[in-house]
């Protein structure tokens, strides 16, 4: 890969590498580093991609393992800050910032397939490859996220 | 009130990289540099992958007949492998997406002029046998060992006395 492919590339898929770390993270200094780890990956890979998509799945996927690893690392459980997530929202309102934190009080494993499916639009099947899990799972921690959403955003108003 | 999909889409869309991170990395790239983060994961993620091979590990730590072959193929730099000598060894992989997998071995050699990693491993009945992982690129088309596993099933081993051995992939 070129250093002007990649440079398009990192602006092009920083956006949904971050985000997909920020929904396993919780904070902005982690996703930044698994985003600085995912982008060092993609310009050592020696894979020929065959599209722009097949990238950002690619990148995706990296981003999953990545901050799942970290997110195991006993570093991380000792040090994990608690940040109010929603304030790291570029000019949100209220009802947004609040969808947002009800989204990042739900557990670890249910956000980043919510935001496969919602935000990327990724179909479950294609949510399940991207996570390494079984479509069944997928599709059940998609109904329970919803559910948990409710009572969270129930109890908030 | 309601999980609206809209409202967390837009949500969703203020939360962006912040530039700096994005324009460092590219900026270290381009001076075929790693950032410094990046650069502290590579060496501990080395220095792990050096003591895991080079480390004995204990009797009591039995190898089951758990193979993780072909997971090698993604390993990035076999050559580093030492030989092992008569000691188990836990062998430590990572391929490219960030997957990890592990495994003990009785022994294991890297035979660099067919490029394999030859890996002794006890059978569940107690019996020694060998494998012989290629290092090539042919696996990398797995995206995980996940994947690997479900396309393969199972690998072949091979004992001392030349009987093959079908060992299921876990």
């Amino acid at each position: 890969m070129s250093d002007e492919e990649f440079a398009g590339y990192a602006q092009e898929f920083a956006g949904t590498v971050y985000r997909v770390a920020f929904h396993t993270c919780k904070n902005a200094a982690d996703s930044e580093d698994v985003l600085q780890d995912v982008l060092l990956k993609l310009y050592q890979e020696k894979t020929v991609f065959e599209s722009r998509e097949h990238v950002r799945r690619w990148l995706i996927r990296v981003a999953v393992n990545q901050s799942r690893k970290l997110l195991r690392s006993a570093w991380f459980r000792r040090s994990a800050p608690l940040e109010d997530c929603a304030a790291l929202l570029e000019e949100a309102s209220p009802e947004e910032g609040g969808v947002f934190q009800a989204v990042m009080d739900l557990p670890q494993k249910y956000r980043t397939p919510l935001y496969l499916y919602y935000y990327e639009g990724y179909a479950v099947r294609e949510v399940a490859q991207l996570c390494g899990l079984k479509e069944s799972t997928v599709s059940t921690r998609l109904q329970r996220a919803r559910q948990k959403l409710k009572e969270i955003l129930e109890e908030g108003s | 009130m309601e999980f609206y999909p809209d409202v967390y889409k837009r949500a969703c869309s203020k939360l962006n990289a912040p530039p700096d991170a994005v324009k460092e990395a590219i900026r270290m790239t381009e001076q075929k540099r790693r950032p410094r983060k990046a650069v502290r994961n590579l060496l501990v993620t080395a220095a792990i992958l050096a003591l895991a091979v080079l480390a004995a590990v204990g009797a009591s730590a039995a190898p089951g007949g758990s193979v993780f072959t072909h997971v090698t193929a993604f390993m990035r730099s076999p050559q580093q492998l030492p030989e092992t000598q008569g000691k188990k060894c836990l062998v430590r992989m990572q391929n490219g997406m960030g997957d990890e997998t592990e495994f003990l071995a009785e022994r294991v050699e890297y035979l660099p002029e067919s490029n394999m990693l030859k890996v002794w491993l006890n059978t569940p009945d107690g019996d020694i046998m060998w494998l012989g992982l290629s290092l090539d690129e042919s696996c990398r088309q797995y995206g995980s060992y996940e994947e690997m596993r479900r396309q393969e099933g199972a690998a072949t081993g091979v004992g001392p006395d030349g009987t093959q051995y079908e060992v299921q992939l876990k």
